[in-house]
């Protein structure tokens, strides 16, 4: 009796065994090919001296990670991503929270400037580079303005001292409409009661925004900050199609690196350890920012317990 | 929730005169929206209205700013654009990759999500777990290898090139089992009772559910195609096969004048606003999505 049941039961388990699996083959094929292989591929490829058309010929153990730390060019592109990264964020996701509080209305007209400031959005990076490339020329728009207020013409693009900042400058322009939605979505959710409250009160509108507004959204507001830092640390259309990495390499980043040693000189095996160590710092900055988003979430429940018991 | 309309940013003012507070509030948050507003459409509005000037000149050659704006209105520009290069073809080639991408990536990965959310197969826990660590690979770090794997399997310079290496998804696997996890188990016993075979099932009952999930994961990747630039670029060199990113990119060195490369800027961003537009709710509900699929 017991023995029947136990065999109807595998039978209906090899069944789901079946069907489970076989839902999950094209999924599993594609992922083999496309995800684990290269996967495999780039940490081993990081230890040989693997050429794209030279093909390879030795193992070289750790020569391209100790080459590395001796490639000038490298501290370079490591230095201008945490540079791109250290502005982007807060200058994007401040001036997302600007446009957020300044939207945040029902009133007619509000729609019209939200979509004002999320179309840049919508347009293609590789738009945005090219219309501010124009923009930033010698003769380019930005000099014309400078021109009408008495200032001399910049270099931008072409000033190692301005290059990464005018990237920087388009980069938090382009970006910053799709923070301010979801920080939107935020103030949005923020009861209105606790405004009410703050206001009998005797809060002034700092005070509010200080005590009611930020706490609000302080969750939500980590968040944004995680997702702007891992994009930043990407940085390369920009810096590829602006200045490909000049001049003097003060553009060079960690990705366009990559993209320069791997697909530029056909070096797959030093492209590949530069990528290793990029995956590496990738995974631990964004570890490191979910523990932090997930303090953020911690420390939120409890001061909403601590609010209620106080209720 | 719905918001009260009472900004958060206001300015202290003295008691009693709170509803004239409010409309100064008001007036201050227009002006500012206003301004603001102006200052971040102005670069993709000169793109716009400079591809509509018929002066033929390099921007090297003009020397003031009125000279950028035109006094009359031509189409000579993009008339020019779709004669000079194939356009036709690489909007097409852009929408056959976003297409093309979306309709697999729908298929490989709802199937597999659903089989996660609800066949209790041995070895689901393994693939769950695998996929969450798999998720935390940025793209950027294996391009170089991915570059060789395609192009050992001879699919540089095709468009299986573009659409079949982003058929799997970790992401999207996972966001169809959140979302099949909700759908009650009774239906789909019912379906079974009713003698339908798990495929059937899958497409008579579960995939007509799953329209929220399916139209958050189409904007996602239609979008996310049609601005494609590094990976379309590192394996299409040859021309035909470009998509308008790539396109646009070339046609720079290649323009004959200023506005009529900022006509091929336009033609390349109109189509992809103009489906915003229609599609701005979806797009909206589903943004946050958007940031953690990148992470």
């Amino acid at each position: 009796m017991l023995q029947t049941a136990n065999k109807k039961i595998s039978a209906r388990q090899r069944r789901y065994d079946l069907t489970g699996w076989l839902f999950c083959l094209p999924a599993v094929v594609f992922g083999a090919v496309f995800l684990i292989a290269p996967i495999l591929l780039s940490f081993t490829f990081s230890f040989t001296d693997y050429h794209m058309l030279r093909g390879l010929h030795a193992f070289v153990g750790f020569e391209n990670y100790v080459e590395l730390f001796s490639d000038a060019v490298f501290g370079k592109a490591i230095v201008n991503t945490v540079k791109f990264v250290v502005f982007v964020v807060p200058l994007q996701c401040g001036l997302a929270l600007l446009l957020a509080l300044l939207v945040n209305r029902t009133a007619k007209g509000f729609g019209v400037f939200k979509l004002a400031y999320f179309a840049p959005v919508i347009t293609s990076m590789t738009v945005v580079a090219l219309l501010f490339m124009n923009f930033y020329d010698a003769n380019g728009l930005f000099n014309l303005l400078l021109g009408t207020v008495g200032i001399d013409a910049q270099g931008f693009l072409h000033d190692p001292r301005q290059a990464m900042y005018s990237i920087i400058f388009m980069s938090v322009w382009q970006g910053a409409g799709y923070q301010m939605i979801i920080l939107l979505a935020a103030l949005q959710n923020v009861q209105p009661e606790l405004y009410e409250a703050a206001g009998l009160d005797g809060a002034n509108g700092w005070q509010k925004f200080r005590h009611v507004t930020l706490p609000g959204i302080l969750s939500v507001g980590s968040f944004v900050l995680l997702i702007t830092l891992i994009g930043a640390f990407k940085l390369f259309t920009q810096p590829y199609i602006m200045t490909q990495g000049g001049p003097d390499n003060s553009t060079m980043t960690v990705v366009l690196y990559i993209y320069e040693r791997g697909m530029t000189d056909k070096l797959i095996g030093y492209g590949s350890a530069i990528a290793m160590l990029f995956t590496f710092a990738f995974i631990l900055a964004s570890a490191v920012g979910k523990g932090g988003s997930r303090g953020v979430a911690i420390y939120r429940r409890r001061r909403d317990r601590y609010i209620e018991e106080m209720i | 929730m719905q918001n009260t309309g009472e900004c958060v940013v206001a300015v202290n003012a003295p008691r009693g005169g709170a509803k004239a507070r409010r409309r100064a509030v008001l007036a201050a948050q227009y002006v500012a929206n206003i301004l603001l507003g102006i200052l971040f459409i102005s670069p993709l509005l000169w793109m716009f209205v400079t591809a509509f000037n018929p002066i033929q000149a390099l921007d090297s050659q003009i020397s003031s700013i009125t000279e950028f704006l035109p006094r009359t209105l031509s189409l000579g520009n993009f008339k020019a654009v779709f004669t000079r290069i194939p356009m036709v073809r690489y909007l097409l080639n852009t929408l056959l990759y976003a297409l093309g991408t979306v309709v697999l990536v729908l298929l490989v990965n709802a199937l597999a999500g659903y089989a996660l959310a609800k066949i209790p197969f041995r070895g689901r826990g393994t693939v769950i777990m695998f996929i969450v660590i798999m998720l935390t690979i940025p793209f950027e770090g294996i391009t170089l290898s991915l570059y060789m794997v395609v192009s050992k399997l001879q699919l540089l310079n095709s468009p299986l090139a573009v659409i079949l290496p982003s058929a799997m998804s970790c992401f999207y696997i996972f966001m169809f089992r959140q979302f099949f996890s909700g759908i009650p188990n009774a239906v789909i016993e019912a379906a079974e009772i009713d003698g339908c075979k798990p495929l059937t099932v899958f497409f008579r009952v579960v995939i007509p559910m799953a329209t929220p999930v399916f139209v958050t994961v189409f904007i996602l990747e239609f979008f996310g195609k049609w601005s494609d630039y590094y990976w379309p670029m590192l394996t299409l060199t040859d021309s035909a096969l470009w998509n308008i990113q790539i396109a646009i990119a070339d046609f720079n060195s290649r323009a004959e004048h200023y506005g009529q490369f900022m006509a091929a800027l336009t033609v390349c961003t109109l189509p992809i606003v103009i489906l915003f537009l229609f599609l701005q709710k979806y797009y909206i509900q589903g943004i946050a999505t958007q940031g953690i699929k990148d992470m």
